[in-house]
């Protein structure tokens, strides 16, 4: 008992230092965009990020847990030694942990899935050999990291295309873009709530029919759209501003919409990555608490708020910077072109967490970006960086892995009798 | 945290350079024709000092330009054709280079039209500034086409401001021809050298109005592709 213990401790500890890392670097990006369009205040982007990271990761983000506590690693090895699989997933916390902070320190475009998925192969392979991961999973999982940023590009591509056909080029784009931009709102909030009431709901034991699925989520987007039509009316709109850029406030209403994609960009990003930290600690304490390796305990809400605590801890942290300076940087970024790259990371990314994949939501970002740019609405985009994300794909897996295999034998030579 | 790479993915923006060495290649051009009236009524110091500002500032587009000319180094991706950037860029280059040149001559030499040709030659010439002036105005059209995707609405403007340009150098091409054949009368009762150095000037101020345009149609090469 004592030992369990211990191990539930440290697992918490782990999780939250995991959690931490997202908050302060992930999440960070992922506001980043919205506050260097000017959309949303830092303090007001902390508090989005701090909401709708927890409600997506309550409400959307079970598939993915499950996947990281038992759909990468084969279970049947670990049955006569339960603890060894508890320290492995120690192991790969703390080392995807070690990793994220190596990484982000030195400025690579590493991604938090990316390490953990590393890690958890990394001990498996150390601790048992190459039976006890689920290749074919692994395959899927690779295949999405090449699949996510592309269908993120397309669909951001397409977006902006739509925006350039119904609004930019018209005659009049500013009254274009209050009829057009509620309607885009709608799109936001009904893929992310259909996405959630198809798969993520199950998990905190809600049944909805898909017809049910199709009506609510239907109203969620005529509710948000009216809520947005309601506030873009009440902008207060300077024409003055537009004599010397014609398209001053027609970008301000664009900032309205950013600010629902914003929300919607916490939401995906809260569905997908906070698995990353608390899957594993999920996977311990159903170990300590149940002595086998079944993984068939429901999640436990306190570690959601763990995760939830620790993302938020380290956006206020670090983050704040993190959005401070990348923000500062991406002002490139206008709303017009900003929301079409949110809502094509955020829905790829909330497709991924509802088959329950673990995608990188900064890289998916990073692809929905480059659509942006392929239908020319980004000045300038550097290719080198992309090349070294491509890089990243490659040299993430075994960098996580090895970091995870030596916390994996030093973990064991102090926890293991 | 050393770089971010998702800022880092965001490239040097080169509208801002392309126009701010447009300015600068502008406000050299549009001192010529008070350099010239102030030659004309034998005000050296006045030109001398006016003569130095052209200087100047072409040296600062140089500058510029090579500051735009680094950022095309990289490898991005651009929503126009990195070809045509680089071609806009040199045509504004020669501009500014040509209104040294002309300076720099009608100084050197205190070259100055026969009186009865200088009002007609100053209209030549003004005209020529004026294209310039408009070519300007197109560039800086560029943020508001880039916005909309290069068509649409904007690009109608854009095309409105080139056919401008287009009357522009006819105009000029004009009065370029119709003073050629002053000269041309006049060649028996004016020293030759002078002459043929009349015909450069001539033929140099006519290429203020023909750069400008060329600018022009590399603009409208990207409205339409």
């Amino acid at each position: 008992m004592e030992y369990n213990l211990i191990l539930l401790i440290l697992a918490g500890v782990f999780g939250l230092f995991m959690a931490w890392g997202i908050g302060a670097n992930d999440v960070a990006n992922a506001m980043a965009t919205s506050v260097g369009a000017g959309a949303l205040t830092i303090r007001q982007a902390l508090l989005v990020a701090a909401v709708f990271e927890f409600t997506g990761a309550f409400l959307a983000g079970g598939q993915v847990t499950a996947t990281i506590r038992s759909g990468i690693i084969e279970s049947s090895p670990f049955i006569s030694q339960p603890d060894v699989l508890a320290i492995g997933m120690l192991a790969a916390l703390l080392g995807a942990g070690i990793w994220l902070m190596i990484a982000s320190w030195r400025g690579w475009p590493v991604s938090t899935t990316h390490s953990i998925v590393g890690g958890l192969v990394g001990f498996a392979l150390i601790a048992v050999g190459a039976d006890a991961i689920q290749w074919g999973k692994i395959g899927n999982i690779v295949i999405s990291w090449v699949v996510s940023p592309l269908l993120a590009g397309v669909i951001a591509y397409l977006l902006f295309l739509s925006v350039q056909v119904l609004v930019l080029r018209r005659k009049d784009p500013l009254s274009e873009a209050k009829r057009y931009v509620p309607f885009y709102i709608f799109l936001v909030g009904f893929i992310l709530s259909l996405v959630t009431l198809f798969k993520g709901l199950k998990h905190i034991g809600l049944h909805v029919t898909t017809q049910q699925s199709y009506l609510i989520a239907v109203a969620v987007g005529l509710f948000l759209a009216l809520l947005g039509r309601a506030v873009i009316n009440r902008l207060h709109l300077d024409p003055s501003a537009d004599i010397a850029f014609r398209f001053a406030n027609v970008e301000k209403i664009f900032g309205i919409l950013m600010i629902f994609t914003a929300c919607g960009m916490a939401f995906a990003h809260g569905s997908n990555d906070v698995a990353n930290a608390i899957g594993p600690v999920a996977a311990v304490i159903s170990i300590t608490q149940t002595g086998n390796v079944a993984q068939s305990s429901p999640l436990p809400v306190w570690v959601l708020l763990l995760g939830g605590f620790g993302i938020v801890l380290g956006l206020a942290m670090l983050g704040r910077r993190v959005i401070a300076t990348v923000g500062k940087r991406i002002t490139e970024l206008t709303p017009s072109r900003g929301f079409a790259a949110e809502i094509a990371a955020a829905s790829t990314v909330v497709l991924a967490s509802a088959t329950g994949i673990p995608v990188s939501t900064t890289h998916t970002l990073v692809g929905a970006v480059l659509g942006v740019g392929m239908a020319r609405g980004i000045s300038s985009l550097n290719l080198r960086v992309i090349r070294n994300v491509f890089m990243s794909w490659i040299i993430t897996i075994p960098a996580g892995a090895l970091v995870s295999i030596l916390s994996f034998l030093i973990l064991r030579a102090i926890l293991l009798p | 945290m050393a770089i971010n790479y998702l800022s880092g993915i965001f490239g040097p923006s080169l509208l801002k350079p392309l126009q701010q060495h447009m300015d600068a290649v502008i406000a050299c051009v549009s001192l010529l024709p008070e350099l010239i009236v102030n030659l004309n009524e034998n005000n050296q110091q006045q030109a001398a000092l006016l003569h130095e500002q052209i200087i100047a500032h072409e040296r600062r587009g140089d500058e510029l330009k090579a500051v735009l000319r680094e950022h095309l180094s990289y490898s991005l991706l651009l929503p126009i054709p990195r070809r045509d950037l680089l071609e806009i860029l040199q045509v504004q280059d020669k501009l500014a280079n040509r209104a040294r040149d002309l300076a720099g001559l009608v100084r050197r030499r205190d070259l100055r039209f026969p009186e009865d040709m200088r009002e007609e030659y100053l209209r030549f010439l003004r005209c020529c500034v004026n294209s310039a002036v408009q070519a300007q105005s197109s560039i800086h059209e560029l943020d508001e086409l880039f916005e909309t995707g290069f068509r649409g609405q904007v690009a109608e403007i854009m095309s409105r401001f080139l056919s401008n340009l287009d009357a522009l150098e006819t105009e000029a091409d004009q009065l370029q021809s119709e003073l050629e054949a002053k000269v041309m009368r006049k060649e028996p009762s004016l020293p030759a050298v002078e002459v043929m150095f009349l015909y450069r000037v001539l033929s140099w101020t006519g290429n203020i109005a023909d750069y400008s345009d060329r600018i022009g149609s590399s603009l409208h090469l990207l409205v339409t592709r």
